[in-house]
C-alpha cells in the first residue's frame, strides 16, 4: 500500500492476498481505525492522559477514554456512540 | 474470553450494508478482532469502497446467521450476524470505524492486536457492520467476522 507506514505500536494489521501491507492505528477516544501515511496531510492528535493517538476529529480532542464512553452509552447517559 | 465466527455474503452497491454483527441483548460486549473480505464472483476489476459502521437498530435482514464457537465446548454466542438487504435499519451517522477500498480480485484481511479490537457495546440491537459505500458493479461480497465475547 503506497505510503503506508509500519508503526511500532500498531493496533491492527492489514493483509492483502496473504501479504502484510500496512498497520492500523486506533483512536483511544472513539475506536476509529486508520492507516498512517506519512505526508498525507491528515491531522491526528495524541492524548496525554490516555497516552494514545486520536483520530483528529473535534469530538475526540477532549479526553474521554473509549471504555468510559462505552460505559456511559450502555447506561443511557449518552445517546450516540461514534 | 470466548471466540466466535460467522460469515455471510451480499451484493455490493451504493450505501448497502453487506452484513452486520448484532448484539442480541445488553449482556456482553463483543470485540471484533478479525475481518476478512473477498468475493466469490467471477474475477473482474471492480473497485468497491467499504466502511465499517455502527448502528442502533438492526432492521429486518434477508438472512440471520447463527455464529459458531471456535471452541466447541463454549456456549452459544450472544450475537447474530445479519446479512443481505435490510429494512428498518438505523445507521449511526459519521460513525465510520474503518474505510476500505478494495478491488474485487483481492482479498482483504484486518487483524487486531490485543486490546485493539473493534467493540460493539452491550446494548440490545446495537451493531457494527460492513457497508458498501460505492462500487463499480454489484459483485457478491463475502465477509467473515471473528470476535471475542
Amino acid at each position: 500500500m503506497i505510503g503506508a507506514q509500519h508503526t511500532r505500536q500498531a493496533n491492527g494489521a492489514i493483509i492483502i492476498d496473504g501479504m502484510h501491507v500496512a498497520d492500523t492505528l486506533q483512536c483511544v477516544h472513539c475506536g476509529t481505525m486508520w492507516i498512517p501515511v506519512k505526508g498525507s496531510g491528515k491531522k491526528r492528535g495524541f492524548c496525554m492522559k490516555c497516552h494514545g493517538v486520536t483520530c483528529g476529529c473535534k469530538e475526540c480532542d477532549t479526553c474521554m477514554p473509549f471504555e468510559k464512553k462505552l460505559d456511559m452509552y450502555e447506561k443511557g447517559k449518552i445517546k450516540i456512540l461514534r | 474470553m470466548r471466540r466466535y465466527s460467522a460469515d455471510g455474503q451480499a451484493a455490493a452497491g451504493t450505501n448497502l450494508t453487506i452484513a452486520e454483527l448484532v448484539a442480541n441483548g445488553a449482556t456482553t460486549r463483543a470485540r471484533i478482532y478479525d475481518i476478512m473480505i473477498g468475493s466469490d464472483a467471477t474475477p473482474a476489476d471492480v473497485a468497491t469502497e467499504f466502511n465499517l459502521i455502527r448502528g442502533t437498530v438492526s432492521g429486518a435482514p434477508t438472512t440471520t446467521v447463527t455464529p459458531r464457537a471456535l471452541d466447541p465446548s463454549d456456549p452459544a454466542s450472544l450475537m447474530s450476524l445479519e446479512v443481505g438487504t435490510f429494512t428498518g435499519q438505523t445507521k449511526t451517522a459519521n460513525s465510520s470505524l474503518m474505510n476500505i477500498a478494495l478491488n474485487q480480485r483481492a482479498t482483504f484481511r484486518w487483524v487486531a492486536v490485543p486490546d485493539g479490537e473493534i467493540v460493539i457495546p452491550a446494548a440490545a440491537d446495537n451493531w457494527v457492520g460492513l457497508e458498501s459505500i460505492a462500487s463499480g458493479g454489484t459483485p457478491n461480497i463475502n465477509v467473515t467476522f471473528h470476535w471475542l465475547e
